[in-house]
C-alpha cells in the first residue's frame, strides 16, 4: 500500500478520477448551463458563458417570484417531508429501542425487526390502489350492511374539515411515513445497540422509569444518529413520486410532480426543468451531506457502520 | 463479536421484561398493520375481483391472473424490468466497486470525492428523468460526445456511426434508461463497498505484501473475498430498489416509444389509473411481489444475509 506509484500510474489514476467526476458532475452541469439560457438557446452545443452566449437570471428570477408555481409546491414538498419525518422518527425511535433493549417472544426480535425490514422490500405498485381507495373514502365510517363504524381516520379528516384525503397532504404524509419508518427503526435499532447498557441500567437502578431511562439517558447519546435517521427519512420523502402522484391533485402537488406540469404544449422548456430541477435536487443532496457519516448506516438499515 | 459486547446484550435483553415494552413497540406495529398489511389484503382481496372505480364488484376468480398472463404489455413490462433490474444492479455493483477502490487510494481531497460520487444517489430522480431528455437529445450533448469520438476513429480509419437516436429507437431508449439508473445506483454500491473497504484492517495488506506484490492478486485473494458480504447486500438491496423503477422512465420516455421502456410498475399505475382496471392493477401488483420475495430469498439464501443485515439477536 505504501508503495511509490509510477508516473503512469499516477496518469491513469488522475485520468480515471477525471472521468467518474465528469460521470458523476455533468447532468448537473449542463442543467446550471441550461437554467442560464434563454430557451432558444439551450439546444446548442454551447457551455461557456459569456463567450458563447449571453447568460440571463430571468428563468431563476420567473421561476422563485412566487407565481410560478414552484414555490407553493416546494412549501408542500417542505411541509409533507417535516411532517411525515417527525412521525417517522418518533414512531421509529421507540420501536427501534424497543427491539434493542427489550426482549420479544411472540414474534421475536428477529421477526420483528424482518417484518419491519420487509416493509421496504414491499413494491408499492402492490399497495397503490388500496392505498388509494383507503384515502379517498376515509372520510365515510366504514359500513358493514348498514352498520357504521367510526374510524381512527376520521379523525383527521374532522381535524382537517375535508370530505376526502384526496388530494389533501395529509394522505401524502401517511404514505411517507409508512414508508420511512421501518428505515428509522432499524438505524435506531443498529445505534441504540452500540450503546454501553451500563448507563440506563444505573439510571432504573436509581428509581427511573422505562419512559424516562429511554428520553434522559438513551436518547441524548443517540442524537447524532437521530439526526441523521432524519435527514436522511426527509431526502426519501422530498424525492418520492409515485404516492404523491396518485395521491395528490392539481392544489396540492409536491415538487417532483411540478418539475415536468406545464410543458405539453410548447414541447419541454428546458431552461424552466433546469431551475426545477437544481432546486428540487437541492434539499436532499445537502441533508445527505449533512447526514454523511451515517449515510452508509442508514442506505443498509444499520447493518454497515460506515 | 467479543465476548463482552455479547455479555451485554444479553445482560440488556434480560432487564427488559415487562408491560412497559409493548408501549414501545406498539404505535410502530399498528402504524405498519394499518397502512401496509390492511391494504395488502385488499388488495389480495381485490386481485379476485373485477373492480372499476365507482361500480360494484364481481368475484372473478383467478381470472384476473389469467388475464394478466395472455397481456402482451405485462410481458413486455415484466422483460425490460428483468433486464433493467439484472444490468443495473451488475453495472451498478461494478462501477461501485470501481469507485471505491478509486476513493480508498492515497488521495488528497477524498472526502471531497467521496461526497461527489454520491450525489446521484439523492437527486430527485424525476428531475434526472426530465434533464435526460436533454442529455439525450438528437443534437444534445451525448450524442455531441459520441460523434467528437466518431471524428477522433474516423481519423485512425475506423468509419463508424455512434451518434444514437435516443429517443425514437426502442433500443436506444432502452439502454438510456437503463444507463441512468444505473448512474443513479452506482454511488449505493459505491458507499457500501468503499465502507467495507475501510473496514479492512491495514495489517491483512501488509501480510499480504510479504506474499506478492501484484496488486490484482491482492485484489482477488484479499479485497474481494473479504468484501463478500458488502457485495451481497448491495446487491440485495439495489435489486429491491430497481424493481421499484418508476420515476425516472415515467420523466424521460413515459415509458415510450410504444411501451418499449414501460417498467412494471409504471404497466401497474396505468392499469390502475388510466384504464381504471382496479382489479387487473392489484393482480398485476400481487404477481410482481411474489418475483420480488422469490428474488429476495434466494438472495439472502444465497448471500448468507441475515446475520449481516441483524447481527445475532
Amino acid at each position: 500500500m505504501r508503495r511509490r506509484r509510477s508516473p503512469l500510474q499516477v496518469a491513469s489514476f488522475v485520468v480515471l478520477l477525471v472521468l467518474a467526476t465528469i460521470w458523476s458532475a455533468f447532468p448537473f452541469v449542463w442543467a446550471l448551463r441550461n437554467s442560464i439560457m434563454r430557451l432558444q438557446d439551450t439546444y446548442k452545443p454551447w457551455f461557456i458563458p459569456w463567450l458563447q452566449f449571453k447568460p440571463t437570471l430571468d428563468t431563476w428570477r420567473a421561476e422563485l417570484s412566487g407565481q410560478s408555481g414552484l414555490v407553493s409546491a416546494a412549501s408542500h414538498s417542505l411541509i409533507v417531508a417535516l411532517v411525515s419525518t417527525g412521525l417517522a422518527l418518533v414512531l421509529g425511535t421507540l420501536a427501534g429501542y424497543a427491539l434493542a433493549r427489550f426482549r420479544y417472544r411472540y414474534p421475536d426480535n428477529l421477526n420483528l425487526s424482518i417484518w419491519f425490514l420487509s416493509q421496504r422490500f414491499l413494491p408499492p405498485a402492490v399497495v397503490i390502489v388500496p392505498f388509494l381507495l383507503m384515502m379517498r373514502s376515509a372520510c365515510q365510517p366504514l359500513g358493514l350492511d348498514g352498520l357504521h363504524v367510526p374510524q381512527p381516520l376520521q379523525l383527521l379528516c374532522m381535524a382537517t374539515g375535508s370530505r376526502t384525503l384526496l388530494n389533501n397532504l395529509t394522505s401524502v404524509v401517511i404514505a411517507h411515513t409508512t414508508f420511512n419508518m421501518p428505515f428509522v427503526v432499524l438505524i435506531m435499532r443498529s445505534i441504540f445497540r452500540e450503546l454501553p447498557i451500563e448507563l440506563e441500567e444505573a439510571a432504573l437502578v436509581d428509581g427511573a422509569n422505562r419512559m424516562q431511562t429511554f428520553w434522559l439517558v438513551a436518547m441524548p447519546l443517540a442524537a447524532a444518529g437521530l439526526v441523521a435517521a432524519g435527514l436522511i427519512s426527509f431526502a426519501f420523502s422530498w424525492n418520492e413520486f409515485l404516492f404523491a402522484l396518485i395521491l395528490t391533485g392539481p392544489t396540492t402537488q409536491t415538487l417532483p410532480l411540478l418539475i415536468g406540469s406545464g410543458t405539453g404544449v410548447q414541447g419541454i422548456q428546458f431552461n424552466l426543468i433546469s431551475v426545477r430541477t437544481l432546486v428540487a435536487i437541492l434539499p436532499p443532496v445537502v441533508a445527505a451531506l449533512l447526514a454523511q457519516r451515517y449515510v452508509v448506516r442508514g442506505l443498509t438499515f444499520g447493518a454497515v457502520k460506515g | 463479536m467479543d465476548v463482552t459486547a455479547a455479555a451485554t446484550r444479553r445482560r440488556g435483553l434480560r432487564i427488559g421484561l415487562g408491560t412497559a415494552r409493548n408501549w414501545f413497540i406498539l404505535p410502530a406495529a399498528l402504524w405498519t398493520l394499518a397502512f401496509t398489511l390492511y391494504p395488502l389484503i385488499h388488495a389480495l382481496i381485490l386481485s379476485f375481483q373485477r373492480a372499476r372505480l365507482g361500480q360494484r364488484e364481481t368475484f372473478v376468480g383467478l381470472g384476473n391472473y389469467a388475464a394478466d398472463f395472455h397481456d402482451a404489455q405485462f410481458w413486455s413490462a415484466l422483460s425490460f424490468t428483468a433486464v433493467l433490474v439484472v444490468v443495473t444492479v451488475a453495472a451498478a455493483l461494478a462501477l461501485g466497486l470501481g469507485l471505491a477502490m478509486l476513493v480508498s487510494q492515497r488521495l488528497i481531497g477524498r472526502n471531497f470525492f467521496r461526497m461527489l460520487f454520491m450525489i446521484p444517489l439523492f437527486a430527485t430522480p424525476v428531475g434526472i428523468g426530465y434533464l435526460a431528455v436533454i442529455l439525450f437529445a438528437q443534437s444534445g450533448p451525448i450524442n455531441g460526445l459520441l460523434q467528437g469520438l466518431q471524428g477522433l476513429l474516423g481519423a485512425v480509419g475506423l468509419h463508424t456511426s455512434l451518434a444514437v437516436n435516443w429517443g425514437s429507437s426502442p433500443h436506444g431508449a432502452a439502454v438510456a434508461v437503463v444507463m441512468l439508473e444505473i448512474w443513479r445506483w452506482t454511488p449505493f454500491a459505491f458507499l457500501v463497498l468503499l465502507a467495507g473497504m475501510q473496514g479492512i484492517p491495514e495489517e491483512v495488506y501488509e501480510a499480504a505484501s510479504l506474499e506478492t506484490n501484484r496488486g490484482w492478486d491482492v485484489f482477488r485473494f484479499i479485497t474481494l473475498p473479504l468484501l463478500r458480504p458488502m457485495i451481497a447486500l448491495a446487491l440485495l438491496l439495489i435489486t429491491v430498489e430497481a424493481f421499484k423503477t418508476i420515476d425516472i422512465p415515467f420523466a424521460f420516455t413515459k415509458g415510450g416509444p410504444g411501451i418499449a421502456t414501460q417498467t412494471y410498475t409504471m404497466l401497474v399505475w396505468r392499469v390502475a389509473f388510466n384504464s381504471f382496471a382496479l382489479g387487473s392493477a392489484a393482480s398485476l401488483g400481487f404477481l410482481l411481489l411474489v418475483l420480488v420475495l422469490i428474488v429476495v430469498n434466494v438472495l439472502l439464501f444465497v448471500g448468507k444475509l441475515r446475520i449481516s443485515i441483524f447481527g445475532e439477536d
